[in-house]
């Protein structure tokens, strides 16, 4: 601070400054030259005394360009995080950074650029006219400002920069410099810082924003917010940290969704003190976190996601949805039939039911999925019934709201074309207006169980009872008696999704299994208290809490073989480096006490 | 750093005192399946086993009789205490359909060697207590530890709030008819244990780990309790083990630290001979008892875990158990 006020009191200072600000700008001889004449008269940019040149004109006079003193003046004011997007020596990137409104103000009122002639003549012109008559010639592969901004331009932009680079640093420092200097690139940052300040700058805008994947909001954090030299960017993008990559965009971003807050401002930060505190992955606080804890700390997790492959883009809530043998269908459902869905605590529990209703369901297995909702038919003198999901899911037929909907028609309860609306038991005031009228139906739906889920319907302002519940039961896993053998939701699930298996008695097998086909899953069933000896006792001799689980890679670290492991009571997001020992014990006692002997570890392929 | 300078600070200390006393391996060899096996009495003579059918035998002597019948796939659990007056058996009868883990099972007491079995309730995780005049268990369900007398089957509720952090379960001791001791979780995933009155519903603290995350065991004998507090997965806490002598401390005030290291020990620990046994951070099995005395057992055998089966040391490796006697293991080659 000292340093900085000796400097401002200095009489160059005022000279110096811009040009030191500029950094590494090519420009200084420009600047330097010109700044002189500049200061002798800043007045004339506020008044813009000089004649407006008219299209006719300008279109035909000879070596046009930007007023020097004028430009001097707009790039001593050019933003740090704008400069990197500026080449001073290419005419081109000049004109782009006019065209983008970033110098608005320095063109007036009426957004006039100062211009010259081969003669030295400055003219006053609009920067519609400019971009016409010079920019269009001299730069063909600029745009004008409404196409530069379209949905459509910016959406190229994100396709553009969301390529994959290359593994190696000189290879990926060459294409992120490619990146950085791209016209579009420039004015999606401009869209993007703006939008940053103030979210309600760019109306139009915003949605397409908001549509913008994380993945795609952490490399424009990066691009747009910390710009770094090209190399710098491409050393953090390569390093091992699962976070450094998210943030560069060569991970997914969606695991954060449960480690941090899922909102633009907050993973920047959330990213930092995931690199700099490893036990800030043991309770996350984010409510969404749901699943066995402590969890992995942050090394660890960040290590087991650089290895791992499972389709994890869809919400999931492990302590709501209780039958670990469910959660873990659900896995491979979701995996092998590539579902995806962005994350939301509403449907963390009707998404995976709604995957493994509808396999069974659709399969002619209803034995499997028998939670209904159903109505007194009194002509048939007994209850009717409509499979259902638990909680609201927009296109599933088994939404609980479609299924109510359906119901409440068939007895002339709403009219045809009214539909029945979930909402959250806090969010309803019967003294509200529009409360008053409609279809409501009212759960605590983060409360929600597979075993448990109470709901109450309102229609037009008053408490229905017609609907009933018929609860799930149990249902196959996996196999343990001679008949119905064929009938395990595993078997089902590997024939009618036309999956091999491999059997896999040791960690050779296991390693090859995972070269030879390195996107596929290993899946068992051990005994818990042998996966994880730290966390559950053994309380008696052959005593076991069966538990499925998914391997989807293997890596070494201190000369030690770790897989990566999600236990069906583990938060999807949050695998484990399980040793195969662990694992191996777990199996073979599960295995010992299965009634016909079944091994229970296979990869799927 | 400093953790790490600790921790080779007291590996150094323990290589000094540390004294070895080997234990070995002895593979089970019983006269059928094993894996049925549920329950073996420390002189052999009592044996529960079950079968496929899902029913459960006691063998005795010549004879097999039954002591529950149920469908097929149904598993059983069975424990007993250092009284060996009871067994406290859990019946699963959902084990292949219903996986989950912290479902209630049904809980029963049998007599010690015989057939005749009394329900108690549906939990988890029962523990006979008092010369096995009493029973606790879990009730993940209602959230409530229940301490029940036996003869008059009198129940004694205590809510727990491990709201923060499901598939935990509280472990419990008793000092006397009024007086229960019982691990819970605060806010901050600290582990805690209090001394409950039963009869008053007072409650007082006496430890809390200083880390989240940790796995906190009690262990009691006729003058002391144990307390052993090991990290669960990769939790970086270290491990202690602290006695309390209830005799002269009857307001549990006074805590000795028997073992503290600033490595992550497996764990696993058993009550044993007035010896706390667990596994360290390589897996070598480790004991150490009230007077601080540290012994090493077993180095790198590759142990998963350990447990005890009425007063006798087991280990499970590579998926099989083994009984853990001082006497090396001698196979008997038959011509």
């Amino acid at each position: 601070m000292k340093t900085w006020l000796k400097f401002s009191q200095n009489p160059w200072s005022s000279f110096l400054l811009p040009i030191i600000l500029l950094g590494n700008f090519q420009v200084y001889s420009l600047v330097s030259e010109l700044e002189l004449s500049f200061r002798k008269d800043t007045s004339r940019f506020s008044t813009y005394p000089y004649p407006e040149i008219s299209d006719k004109e300008l279109s035909e006079k000879k070596n046009v360009k930007l007023d020097q003193n004028f430009l001097t003046s707009v790039l001593l004011r050019v933003s740090s995080q704008d400069r990197k997007f500026i080449t001073p020596s290419s005419k081109c990137s000049l004109y782009r950074y006019f065209l983008t409104g970033k110098a608005s103000w320095a063109l007036g009122r009426n957004s006039s650029l100062l211009i010259s002639d081969a003669e030295g003549s400055v003219f006053r012109t609009s920067i519609k006219s400019f971009y016409e008559n010079i920019i269009k010639k001299q730069c063909p592969g600029l745009k004008f400002i409404q196409s530069l901004y379209s949905a459509k331009a910016l959406e190229e932009v994100i396709k553009d920069v969301s390529k994959p680079f290359a593994q190696d640093l000189n290879s990926c420092t060459k294409e992120i410099k490619n990146v950085f200097q791209k016209p579009q690139t420039f004015n999606l940052c401009i869209l993007y810082q703006q939008l940053r300040k103030s979210p309600h700058s760019i109306s139009k805008l915003k949605g397409f924003f908001k549509k913008i994947s994380l993945d795609n909001k952490f490399l424009l954090d990066s691009l747009c917010l910390n710009p770094k030299k090209p190399r710098d960017f491409c050393k953090e993008a390569l390093s091992s940290s699962y976070w450094t990559k998210v943030l560069r965009g060569k991970a997914k971003a969606h695991v954060l969704t449960t480690l941090c807050e899922n909102s633009l401002e907050s993973i920047p930060s959330c990213v930092k003190n995931l690199e700099a505190n490893k036990s800030y992955c043991h309770y996350p606080k984010n409510p969404l976190a749901s699943g066995l804890s402590p969890k992995p700390d942050c090394e660890n997790l960040s290590l087991a996601l650089n290895f791992s492959h499972l389709n994890t883009e869809y919400p999931e809530c492990p302590e709501q949805l209780e039958n670990t043998a469910l959660i873990n269908s659900t896995r491979l459902l979701a995996h092998i039939q590539k579902s995806k869905l962005p994350y939301s605590h509403q449907s963390c529990l009707s998404f995976p039911l709604s995957l493994f209703a509808s396999f069974n369901l659709t399969l002619g297995n209803p034995q499997a999925w028998e939670y209904e909702l159903c109505y007194e038919d009194k002509i048939a003198q007994k209850d009717k019934c409509f499979p259902s999901i638990i909680g609201p899911l927009k296109g599933s037929p088994y939404s609980q709201e479609v299924i109510i909907t359906k119901i409440l028609k068939i007895k002339n309860k709403i009219p045809q074309n009214q539909t029945c609306k979930f909402i959250d038991e806090k969010d309803y005031n019967p003294h509200f207006l529009k409360f008053k009228s409609g279809c409501y139906i009212l759960s605590n739906i983060s409360k929600c169980q597979l075993s448990g889920c109470s709901f109450k319907v309102i229609i037009n302002g008053k408490k229905d009872n017609l609907i009933k519940v018929r609860e799930t039961s149990a249902f196959k896993y996996i196999s343990y008696e001679r008949a119905n053998r064929n009938f395990s939701q595993l078997n089902l699930i590997r024939e009618q999704l036309k999956l091999q298996e491999k059997e896999i008695r040791n960690l050779s097998v296991l390693i090859k299994f995972l070269e030879d086909h390195p996107k596929s899953l290993i899946q068992g069933i051990g005994c818990l208290e042998n996966l994880l000896p730290s966390f559950f006792r053994n309380n008696g001799f052959y005593s076991c809490s069966p538990m499925p689980f998914i391997i989807d890679g293997i890596l070494y670290k201190e000369d030690r073989k770790l897989l990566v492991t999600r236990l069906a009571i583990d938060n999807l997001h949050f695998p484990r480096l399980l040793s195969w020992g662990d694992i191996f014990s777990a199996i073979q006692i599960f295995h010992r006490i299965h009634p016909q002997k079944k091994w229970s570890l296979y990869g799927w392929y | 750093m400093a953790g790490t300078k600790y921790g080779v600070f007291l590996l150094f200390l323990f290589s000094l005192t540390a004294t070895s006393e080997p234990l070995y391996l002895h593979p089970l060899k019983t006269k059928q399946a094993i894996e049925n096996i549920r329950f073996i009495g420390n002189d052999g003579q009592y044996t529960y086993f079950q079968k496929n059918s899902g029913a459960l035998y006691l063998s005795r002597g010549y004879s097999t009789l039954p002591v529950f019948k149920d469908h097929r796939g149904t598993q059983y659990s069975l424990k007993a205490s250092p009284s060996k007056r009871k067994i406290i058996a859990t019946k699963d009868k959902t084990f292949f359909t219903n996986m989950k883990p912290d479902k209630s099972l049904d809980i029963f007491t049998l007599s010690y060697g015989k057939k005749d079995s009394q329900y108690i309730g549906q939990g988890r995780n029962p523990k006979l207590h008092l010369r096995d005049e009493w029973v606790s268990y879990y009730s993940p369900s209602r959230k409530e530890l229940i301490f029940t007398k036996i003869s008059s089957m009198k129940e004694w509720k205590i809510p727990i709030d491990l709201e923060l952090s499901s598939y935990i379960e509280p472990d419990t001791l008793m000092l006397s008819d009024q007086q229960a001791i019982y691990t819970s979780l605060n806010g901050k995933y600290q582990g805690q244990v209090f001394l409950h009155y039963l009869q008053t519903g007072q409650k007082d603290l006496i430890y809390q780990a200083h880390t989240p995350g940790t796995n906190i065991t009690l262990f009691k004998n006729d003058s002391h309790i144990f307390i052993t507090d090991f990290p669960r997965g990769d939790i970086d806490s270290g491990s202690s083990i602290m006695s309390i002598n209830f005799k002269k401390s009857p307001t549990l005030k006074k805590v000795k630290t028997l073992y503290n290291t600033a490595s992550n020990d497996l764990g696993s620990p058993v009550f044993l001979n007035n010896k706390i046994y667990f596994l360290n951070s390589q897996k070598n099995l480790i004991s150490v008892d009230k007077e601080k005395k540290l012994q090493q057992h077993i180095e790198g055998k590759m142990i998963n875990s350990i447990l005890e089966m009425d007063q006798k040391l087991l280990a499970i490796r590579a998926g099989e158990y083994f009984f853990l006697m001082k006497k090396p293991f001698k196979s008997v080659k038959y011509k």
